[in-house]
């Protein structure tokens, strides 16, 4: 094993001549060179031989001399700074078979002006300094922790496997985990260590993917040209040519970037299937988005460039564009007609792959036509002489292709999962890229982290990682559009904020002061329920903070309770504050959905939609109420453990509907009788709430795990003497403000308020009855006055109890 | 000193690793010639059919039919096998030239530091000669 310093020692002349002359330069002069070489040795060449006499051939052919030397000069440095430059290339990407060890040009360029400080040699390097601007750290931060007194690591101190090549990454890795002063500049600066290590891989690897597209000469490049004569032994399907599409107008270009392993895995699988000797037919199954096509794609490329499995070889895949196919042939028998025919020439041409996209679809189309699809192309099917790769999303695929049975068994199913948000992270990589070059603005890698989590969090619309690829896009746009030049973390999350209309990201000074004031602001609107207000805030800034899962809706209560106590006020309250207004709350009565059948009205069928789904996918943002949950039949009890668990449930058409970004609040009134009653003994709350749970549970209200589901189960407690009066006194601000907008004034006295509370106070309805007494007592008293033309307006419509008869108090 | 140490590791490496990666790229082009021009794939398959342009054979036997089937049949193969061996003549030449162009590198290679050395002297002194005289 030899030390890092050994290995820079042999790159020391390359780099020097570098110094001396960049590789732009010599590249330029190389070109120069030949130029004038081949001008000057043509124009030697005519003055010698039709120019006889001529006193300027042999100058000319002195200048073809001289240039020619030169050029072949210029070669042989550039060749031999080459072996320097693209060293340990292939074994960095996985192409090379032998073993070479050593490090990488950039290393011994980086290392070799600072043998003694390998940290200022990774930060003072241009690589260095774009993985810690991608990182997050700042300039000035960098140039602060540079010029301190810090521990210094020397490159004799690196050993190097033997069979290795030591890379940027093994180096930023390397000082990660022994330069503390190294890895506190990232802590100092909220920076987490995977963020640089993600930061690190971004730049390297793109760096050595443009390294790579420069050596032209290697196998790999050599090999993207397509032969000439590979499909002569085959036939040609005109037919299937008419109704051909380009495979490129499918493609996302987004997911399974060439180096990830899980591309690698689900290419292989599709080309060992269709390498089968029968039924070799594919049928990938994938959310919308995920890939599906680009996987095809791959195929596609490897196939052209010889890359794939020999029993693949010569394969032509065409894309058939089914809704050309449909739109042409318009009646069933057109329709068979041209699939007979086109599917007997790909069979006959013996080298077709046909890509079928959205199976499900078509077959459905076909037989609205009057076309059993499954029966008609079961023969090709069956042979490996015409092959099918089609796709479609997992639920149409369980909803109407499982059923076929026969006709599902002819292919082999290649399941594509929605990639997780480290291969999101990935993926966007190169998009970002893409972007940067376009709006002249630069991503950090925290942002790209920033982008996967909230497309997957906040977004509702499409899948992953389509909709991340959207997002970045959006911010991208929206980057150039205010002038921001490095796209943050916290840019990101304004963007989103902006296109969802909720907070996201890191909490912002309004929002902090909402959260650390919730109670208050909950109060505003809801009297009394010190404790269920408390519960309930202290759950939401539990949510906001982030510490609870993301892949639940933001927050989850079951509130129990008498009637008229706040239960659907808080919900209200709860909508206002955290989605912007009340009407942000969308009701459900369970009792609704407590009969036979309640499940498919609320998830909906193929046939039509569901109440819930299509609340959610109108409204992804909001409050859910369900009123009356207990109410509601056992099977809908089922659907909630689900969606209170994971935050998405599966519709009645099979599509994924996201509830993540919802409060679901599920109202009740089981055990109010047992509530009063506690409350009547003055017991502690905390005793309350268990007895009332465990009365619930024992009576088979609700299931012990329905309940453990919720964040919060609530306690509303029956209203005091002293709630009712404040409650009594908010209603009236209301009407103070009904009657004012008519133009007069109005007056309540404490004496008729004293009765009102009385008259509208039960413990058995809270403050419901409330609302009808104000109505039917002062109202009515204001209705009279107006109407009989007692007070004119602007004048102050004063009311007391000795205003009101008996009878007129006796509501 | 940086010049010396240039030039004395410049000719370590032509006269040593540089023989090993021209060997590589050298092995690198003729490998594409023949994908490229499909010699293996064009080889197996020389005597079939063009296109797989061949008449299907009908029901029950005609003279007619079975003439029409053979002759089809031997059009479509000599088509096939004309187009094929030419692309395979085609890229036979483009082999061959990429061995004699890789073995004319390989030879040259011993003397080029110094044949470019003598052809820009050479063209230095020719100048100087014709044109300041």
């Amino acid at each position: 094993m030899s030390t890092l310093h050994d290995h820079i020692l042999t790159f020391k002349p390359a780099v020097s001549l570098e110094r001396l002359i960049s590789r732009k330069t010599l590249h330029v002069l190389r070109t120069l060179f030949f130029i004038t070489t081949a001008f000057s040795g043509f124009t030697a060449l005519t003055l010698l031989f039709f120019f006889e006499n001529n006193q300027y051939d042999l100058a000319a052919l002195g200048v073809f001399l001289l240039f020619l030397g030169l050029w072949l000069e210029q070669i042989l440095l550039f060749t031999y700074h080459n072996s320097f430059f693209f060293h340990g290339l292939n074994s960095v990407i996985g192409l090379d078979t032998e073993p070479v060890e050593g490090v990488t040009y950039e290393i011994a360029k980086a290392v070799l002006k600072y043998p003694e400080d390998l940290t200022l040699a990774f930060c003072g390097s241009p690589f260095g300094s774009t993985i810690l601007l991608r990182a997050g750290v700042p300039f000035a931060a960098i140039d602060t922790f540079l010029t301190s007194s810090r521990r210094k690591l020397s490159a004799s101190a690196i050993t190097i496997e033997d069979g290795k090549v030591f890379t940027f990454i093994d180096l930023g890795k390397h000082l990660l985990s022994h330069d503390t002063d190294f890895a506190s500049l990232f802590a100092t600066n909220g920076v987490q260590a995977e963020t640089f290590i993600g930061s690190l891989n971004w730049v390297v690897r793109t760096y050595h993917e443009e390294k790579r597209s420069l050596r032209w000469w290697g196998k790999d490049n050599l090999s993207r040209t397509q032969g000439i004569g590979k499909d002569w032994t085959y036939g040609i399907a005109y037919s299937l040519k008419r109704y051909a599409r380009d495979i490129r107008t499918s493609a996302v270009f987004s997911t399974l970037t060439r180096d990830s392993a899980y591309a690698i895995e689900k290419v292989s699988e599709i080309e060992t299937a269709l390498a089968k000797t029968k039924a070799s037919n594919v049928l990938i199954i994938g959310e919308p988005g995920v890939g599906k096509i680009d996987l095809v794609m791959e195929v596609k490329r490897r196939i052209d460039t010889g890359a794939s499995l020999g029993a693949v070889e010569g394969k032509q895949i065409v894309v058939l564009d089914t809704n050309r196919l449909f739109a042409i042939n318009k009646d069933k028998a057109s329709l068979e007609v041209a699939l007979l025919q086109l599917l007997s020439e790909a069979y006959n041409s013996g080298n077709i792959i046909i890509v079928i996209e959205n199976l499900s679809t078509v077959v459905r189309e076909a037989e609205a036509m009057g076309v059993y699809l499954p029966e008609l192309i079961d023969e090709f099917l069956s042979s490996p002489l015409l092959q099918v790769i089609a796709t479609d999303t997992p639920g149409a695929f369980h909803t109407y292709l499982e059923p076929l049975g026969g006709f599902t068994r002819r292919f082999t199913e290649v399941l594509i999962e929605t990639p997780d948000l480290s291969a999101t992270t990935r993926l966007l990589q190169g998009i970002a890229l893409q972007n940067e070059l376009r709006y002249k603005i630069l991503f950090t890698y925290g942002s790209l982290e920033a982008i996967a989590t909230a497309a997957d969090r906040y977004l509702v619309e499409g899948v992953m990682p389509d909709k991340a690829v959207t997002l970045l896009v959006d911010v991208a746009s929206a980057a150039a559009q205010t002038g921001t030049d490095i796209i943050t973390q916290e840019f990101v999350y304004e963007v989103v904020s902006d296109k969802t209309g909720i907070p996201a990201g890191p909490i912002g000074d309004t929002e902090r002061d909402l959260l650390l004031h919730l109670e208050d602001q909950l109060h505003t609107q809801v009297v009394g329920q010190e404790r269920a207000i408390d519960a309930i805030a202290r759950t939401m800034r539990r949510a906001r903070a982030g510490i609870q899962s993301s892949e639940k809706p933001i927050g989850s209560f079951l509130f129990l309770g008498p009637t008229g106590v706040g239960k659907t006020e808080t919900a209200k309250a709860l909508a206002k504050l955290f989605f912007g207004s009340e009407g942000k709350m969308h009701r459900f009565d369970m009792s609704e959905y407590s009969g036979g059948g309640s499940l498919e009205r609320l998830l909906g069928t193929s046939q039509f939609s569901g109440a819930l789904p299509d609340m959610l996918r109108e409204h992804p943002y909001a409050v859910v109420l369900l009123d009356e949950f207990e109410k509601g039949a056992r099977e809908v009890h089922d659907l909630f453990l689900q969606i209170l668990d994971e935050g998405v449930f599966t519709d009645g058409r099979g599509e994924k509907v996201n509830a993540r970004n919802t409060i679901i609040i599920a109202t009740s009134n089981a055990g109010s009788q047992l509530i009063m009653r506690t409350v009547e003994q003055r017991k502690e709350l905390g005793q309350l709430t268990e007895e009332i749970i465990a009365h619930i549970i024992r009576e088979g209200i609700f299931r012990p795990e329905l309940i453990n589901r919720f964040d919060s189960t609530i306690i509303f407690e029956p209203l005091t003497e002293t709630e009712q009066t404040h409650i009594a006194r908010l209603m009236l601000g209301g009407l103070y403000a009904r009657v004012k907008e008519q133009g007069y004034l109005l007056e309540v006295g404490d004496d008729l308020l004293t009765v009102l509370v009385e008259k509208g106070y039960s413990p058995e309805f809270g403050a419901r009855p409330m609302q009808r007494v104000l109505q039917d007592v002062v109202e009515e008293k204001i209705a009279q006055k107006i109407i009989s033309g007692v007070v004119v307006k602007g004048q102050t419509i004063t009311l007391h109890k000795d205003d009101f008869s008996e009878e007129e108090l006796a509501v | 000193m940086i010049f010396t140490n240039i030039i004395s590791d410049y000719f370590r490496w032509h006269y040593s690793k540089a023989f090993k990666e021209l060997f590589h790229v050298w092995i690198n082009f003729l490998w594409f010639i023949t994908h490229f021009f499909s010699l293996k794939e064009l080889l197996i398959s020389l005597f079939s059919p063009w296109r797989r342009m061949v008449e299907a054979k009908q029901e029950g036997w005609s003279f007619e039919g079975f003439l029409s089937y053979i002759i089809i049949n031997i059009l479509s193969r000599l088509v096939g096998f004309i187009m094929r061996s030419g692309v395979i003549v085609t890229g036979t030449i483009c082999l061959l030239l990429i061995v004699a162009l890789g073995l004319t590198t390989i030879a040259l290679w011993v003397v080029l530091p110094v044949g470019s050395v003598i052809a820009t002297l050479a063209g230095i002194s020719l100048l100087a000669s014709n044109l300041f005289i």
